[in-house]
């Protein structure tokens, strides 16, 4: 099976990119990695006329921390997300998290942009993403404009951006003090699969008390959007975090969503899935023992 | 459309500018333009990493990577990895490891492992799987691959080592795969990677539905298309329209019904890849959907529409020993269940490809990956209306097979392309054409009731095996009858009621698949086993030992053991190896995980039996330049017979493995056999690989006594020519091959072996006509007894193999090597049977359609895998040695299913044991206490 014809056009600027997504924005497709892209292609899930690829748009790469927080360009690879020493040593969580994706080969080749705007419900980066509270920075031949990451995704394969936007860039603040995160896939097997159920976490503690200030809690999979667990949050915001306050949070979670059935696993093991996971990231992020996860 | 500038890259060191289509693909561009075919093309979709390259040192597939991203950078390919008089040490130590089997994912797995240790020259073994999780491998088991990084790890750090390292020869050692070395280096050509001086490709429409009547065909449109030299259609085969070994009932092309998604309804021959795909899309094919059957139970209800003009049933057949239901009263246990297995694909690296021609003989001539040329050869002739001897069959190498090329393909598409358009013609199916048309392991619903005596001896077992057998015969009926014959597994039971049915319906075409039936009814026996020893309080190898069959006993078809039955040995051998492991087991366990033990044993038969004849073939000739050639009959797809027929070969004649060339799977340059079936090759061409050189090696030495005048007693072979032991004078061979040409003499030997004669569970006449003594179904029998260890999760309820500890009686290890490799393959595929692998249709609707989807187990998934052999000689192989290639797969299954019993308390009686189906069971048990 061949991919249908079309035209591959590949700007070096921005500039000529907005440009084209401004004439033909309905007919395009852009390109990074390519490493979902292509499969939908091939698959003929999606038959664009047109697809630009972003690769040599130097505005687009880079990653970057000045005194706010840290700019990841969306054309920046999970490998790079995955071993950059600003981004482990600040942003821990989003390093793990690209970790996940794929395999060594996969992220050698995927972007986060890629990642985000694929828009799929298990894309690993975005739980991560979620509790560290990014902002995308989408612009257009009209202008730029931030959103929280939160009010970014549409639904499955989809995302709020216009037919004539594209991700720029990521921004993230800087993490508060005292921050502790963990993030947690559960695939059918080790490799070679999709996340059934991920689960990002993460806690900012009292230093004296041990008492939650803040939480954030995103969850994948197991909606039509990767999400905020926001319920969750609010339960464990200004409680000490005993073991069976873990327990209760893991049910509060489990209550916020209505996971599908599919050829992978049943709606029913998803949800109880939630539990167990969202359960063991608290406890992962606090250094508390859980067994070795399996993926 | 427009054209951009691909730009220039460096390609294995050497600048070139790419032009043409910016759509194109890297590999596309290094397997077409560049003819770098060492880089394969297993899925096209991400998934099994046939087609690493690396890309400025990144390991990176090649298959969705357009051209443009590499503009710039350094592209190295296996075949810049090395210079063709040096292997690079991470080649030599995949070949001195046995790392390779196929050889389809070898160069793709190398370019992984370079990256690797360029960037990590001493990696741990996590960092090792963690880098290849991403190649995929069905032959090796990743065993003998993550020996192989370590050892290339110390190789590339201590070259003298290497340089130093001597290589093994003789019968009973490690001898290095023959083709190995090309194999490693990315040169052997297998049927893709063949391209023929005008040269049509073929691309074929296939059944929108699982069950529709052909209203009409309309090709006019597509006809027009530039390009086009042919649409054919159920009009254009010449003679008989079906396929198949037992019953053609196959359509080559289907005329007026279609009865799977499988089913092919024309073929396009065009002068590129994607003229044939453009018209494809031209054809409009009109139908009208009929009622499909989507199980076998629906198949058998009366009101079922029959799928075939005798009905919805492929094959029934009862076979009743003693009497059942005085065996039940004499029990003191009665275990029962319902077990269900689902339809698996093969997953082999290499897609389906081939090529076919009419040489300048007019002999009609395909290449393509089969398993059973001969067969081939004999259903072409009947579609072509042509006699046997003007068509060829030549087995390219195969990548992974696994006995789902042993039915035809793409071979009878190609038969009628090159006989209609006397051009070359190429077929190469994408892998989810692959998963559309291939054969799959049955699935099956089986009940079982099994009876003890307070002993644990096994007094009576009733069994029920139902096989969804899909649209066509196939080989379901003698799968079937070989899940009945080993319906009770390596035991005796005096009283026996085994009933199996083989049923047509609209899903997929079941037929052979490494175990061939005995895998499903395994999963039965060795379940209900390690109930009814729970509740008899007998250790699981115990109540093994109590029913395990000897020199002497009867199988419940009849046959009595003669020779060479290990059941005993290798549940001892087993035994012994689980006490020694034990402490290190226990000492894993962790909280929130649970670990269990699960034993299971298992035999399967040697050679195909079952009234089919057994034979094999070979031919010595001595050549001009006082070289060996044997041709055998036999076919390599990985397993690495050649390697092992010259082994046998040389430990006769007595003269150096390296003087032997070897030719395999070749209609006209072989004599016929019974394909790379059943476990058979070793035993069968084995024999007759070793009688045909007893032979010549005396027609040797008798040519060298007329010439030289010397003592035939004192003459041996020895190296490269004959030594005379009284005198100490040696004639090199190619001094007797000079003299026997000068004489116009030829050297040559042909040798035809067959079997004894065999009979089918089915064929109720010979059990009450043959002698008893003489009745048997099979030529032989392999043995083997397997524990897993297995971790449960019991949150999330994953199953996590610990290690597996396999016994297996091989009669006589040719090759330990080989064998090993055969052993920790299969637990990679009976574990993926066990816990991730199934074929998922919904109403005859393929939903696993993609590589990824088939669950197959990755490097990750592997674990430590203890292999032991033991050997009891079968005096009718050569040396004594048996088959080994596929019992292995047989009781790993239901030893990982009894482990995670024995962890959990959770039985499993549907594969997968999917997490979720773990922990609904693990939920139940907790229902049931409170």
């Amino acid at each position: 099976m061949r991919l249908k014809k079309f035209e591959f056009i590949s700007p070096d600027s921005l500039k000529d990119v907005l440009q084209l997504m401004r004439k033909d924005g309905e007919k395009l497709k852009v390109i990074a990695g390519g490493t979902d892209l292509l499969v939908q292609m091939k698959d003929k899930l999606i038959t664009p006329e047109k697809v630009v690829n972003l690769l040599n748009v130097p505005e687009l790469s880079g990653v970057e921390k000045n005194g706010k927080g840290l700019r990841v360009g969306a054309l920046t690879k999970h490998a790079v997300l995955e071993s950059a020493p600003e981004v482990k040593e600040g942003w821990r969580i989003l390093a793990d998290a690209a970790h996940k994706v794929g395999s060594p080969q996969i992220r050698n080749l995927g972007t986060i942009g890629g990642n985000l705007c694929n828009a799929s419900p298990a894309a690993d980066t975005a739980p991560a993403l979620l509790v560290l509270e990014a902002e995308a920075i989408l612009v257009s031949q009209r202008g730029e404009r931030r959103i929280l990451l939160d009010s970014f995704f549409a639904g499955p394969g989809m995302t709020v951006m216009e037919k004539d936007e594209i991700l720029k860039e990521i921004f993230l603040l800087e993490v508060p003090a005292n921050s502790l995160g963990a993030y947690l896939k559960l695939g059918r097997r080790k490799s070679l699969d999709l996340a059934l159920v991920s689960v990002a976490v993460l806690l900012t503690m009292d230093s004296g008390s041990g008492i939650c200030q803040r939480a954030r809690v995103a969850l994948g999979a197991v909606s039509p959007v990767p999400m905020r667990a926001k319920e969750t949050e609010k339960f464990l915001e200004g409680k000490e975090l005993k073991e069976s306050l873990i327990r209760e949070a893991g049910e509060v979670a489990q209550k916020e969503f209505r996971p599908i059935s599919d050829i992978r696993a049943t709606a029913e093991y998803r949800r109880e899935m939630v539990k167990v996971l969202a359960e063991r990231a608290i406890k992962k992020s606090l250094g508390l023992p859980i067994p070795p996860t399996g993926i | 459309m427009k054209k951009t500038v691909v730009g220039r890259f460096i390609l294995n060191g050497e600048e070139v500018e790419a032009q043409g289509d910016p759509q194109m693909t890297l590999l596309r561009y290094l397997r077409d333009e560049r003819r770098l075919t060492g880089t394969k093309n297993g899925c096209s979709a991400n998934h099994c990493g046939a087609c690493m390259v690396l890309v400025d040192g990144l390991p990176i597939k090649s298959c969705l990577l357009k051209l443009n991203q590499v503009a710039g950078k350094k592209v190295e390919t296996i075949e810049g990895l090395s210079k063709p008089e040096e292997l690079h040490p991470i080649q030599a130590a995949f070949l001195a490891t046995g790392a390779v089997q196929c050889g389809f994912c070898t160069p793709g797995m190398i370019i992984s492992v370079k990256a690797l240790l360029d960037r990590l020259p001493s990696p741990t073994e996590e960092q090792i799987r963690e880098a290849l999780k991403e190649n995929i491998c069905r032959c090796t088991g990743y065993i003998k691959i993550i020996e192989a990084v370590k050892l290339a790890a110390r190789w590339i750090r201590r070259p003298e080592e290497m340089r130093s390292q001597a290589v093994e020869t003789g019968l009973g050692r490690s001898v290095p795969d023959l083709d190995g070395e090309a194999k490693i280096r990315g040169c052997l050509t297998f049927a893709d990677d063949m391209y023929m001086e005008g040269m049509l490709y073929g691309k074929i429409i296939w059944s929108r539905y699982p069950h529709a009547e052909i209203l009409s065909l309309d090709t006019s449109l597509a006809k027009k298309g530039p390009g086009i030299q042919a649409i054919l259609t159920a009009d254009d085969v010449p003679g008989h329209n079906g396929m198949g070994s037992l019953n053609p009932d196959q359509p080559v092309l289907c005329r007026n019904r279609v009865r799977f998604v499988g089913d092919a309804i024309a073929v396009v021959f065009a002068e590129t890849p994607a003229a044939a795909e453009m018209a494809v899309k031209q054809i409009k094919v009109d139908y009208r959907e009929l009622p499909g059957i989507f199980s076998p139970q629906e198949a058998l209800r009366p009101e079922a529409p029959p799928l075939h003009p005798g009905g919805n049933i492929c094959k029934h057949l009862l076979h009743e020993e003693g009497n059942i239901e005085a065996g039940f009263q004499q029990a003191a246990v009665v275990v029962e269940g319902h077990f269900e297995t689902p339809f698996v694909e093969h997953a082999y690296l290499e897609p389906e490809a081939g090529i076919g021609l009419v040489d300048e003989n007019g002999i009609l001539t395909i290449y393509a990956p089969t398993q059973f040329p001969f067969e081939i050869r004999k259903q072409l002739a009947a579609v072509l209306s042509l006699p046997e001897e003007r068509i060829r069959v030549i087995a390219t190498p195969l990548g992974g097979a696994f006995g789902s090329k042993l039915d035809n393909t793409v071979e009878a598409l190609l038969a009628i392309g090159a006989y209609h358009l006397r051009r070359p013609v190429k077929i190469t199916l994408t892998r989810e054409e692959s998963i559309r048309l291939s054969t799959k392991r049955h699935a099956y619903w089986m009940d079982y009731r099994v009876g003890l005596d307070s002993a644990g001896n096994l007094m009576a077992v009733d069994a029920k095996l139902l096989s969804d057998a899909g649209p066509y015969t196939a080989l379901s009926p003698r799968v079937i009858d070989q899940a009945c014959i080993f319906a009770c597994g390596p035991y005796r039971v005096p009283n026996v009621r085994v009933e199996g049915w083989a049923v047509y319906t609209n899903n997929a075409n079941g037929s052979a698949f490494r175990g061939f039936g005995i895998n499903q009814a395994a999963v039965a026996i060795e379940s209900l086993l390690d109930e009814a020893a729970r509740k008899l309080s007998l250790d699981p190898f115990e109540i093994r030992m109590i029913n395990a069959l000897k020199i002497g006993d009867r199988t419940i078809s009849g046959e009595i053991l003669k020779v060479s039955v290990a059941t005993k040995a290798t549940i001892q051998a087993a035994r012994k190896a689980l006490q020694e492991e034990l402490s290190v087991i226990k000492a894993r366990e962790t909280s929130g995980k649970r670990i269990g033990i699960g034993v299971a044993s298992g035999f399967k038969n040697v050679g195909a039996g079952k009234g089919k004849v057994d034979d094999a073939g070979a031919i010595f000739i001595l050549q001009a330049d006082g070289r060996v050639v044997l041709r055998a009959s036999a076919v390599d797809m990985g397993q690495g017979i050649r390697t092992v027929l010259v082994q046998v070969a040389a430990e006769v004649l007595g003269v150096e493995e390296s003087l032997i060339d070897i030719i395999t799977g070749d209609t006209a340059l072989t004599m016929r056999h019974g394909g790379a079936v059943g476990e058979r090759q070793t035993l069968i061409a084995g024999k007759a690989v070793e009688l045909a050189a007893r032979e010549f090696k005396s027609k040797l030495l008798q040519r060298a006594t007329a010439y030289y005048e010397l003592p035939f007693e004192h003459l041996r072979l020895r190296g490269k020519g004959i030594i005379d032991l009284s005198g100490g004078s040696m004639i090199p061979l190619t001094e007797l091959a000079k003299r026997v040409n000068q004489a116009g003499e030829n050297l040559e030997v042909k040798y035809y072996y067959t079997a004894p004669k065999t009979y089918a569970l089915a064929d109720k006449d010979a059990r009450r006509t043959v002698p008893p003594e003489e009745y048997r179904n099979y030529p032989s029998y392999a043995y083997t007894t397997q524990v897993a260890v297995v971790q449960v999760d019991e949150n999330t309820g994953q199953v996590q193999v610990l290690q597996i500890i396999a016994a297996h009686d091989c009669g006589r290890a040719i090759n330990p090597q080989k064998i090993e490799g055969q052993i920790e393959g299969s637990c990679a595929q009976g574990m993926g049977y066990a816990l991730s692998e199934a074929y998922i249709l919904n109403r005859g609707i393929p939903l696993t359609r993609t590589f990824k989807q088939l669950g197959v187990p990755a490097i990750t998934d592997i674990p430590h895998i203890r292999c032991m052999l033991i050997e009891d000689p079968e005096p009718a192989g050569p040396f004594g040695a048996k088959g080994i290639s596929e019992v292995a797969t047989v009781p790993i299954t239901p030893a990982i299913l009894n482990a995670i019993y024995d962890a959990t308390g959770v039985r499993i009686y549907t594969l997968p044991a999917t997490p979720d189906k773990v922990l609904a069971g693990l939920r139940s048990r907790q229902a049931v206490k409170v």
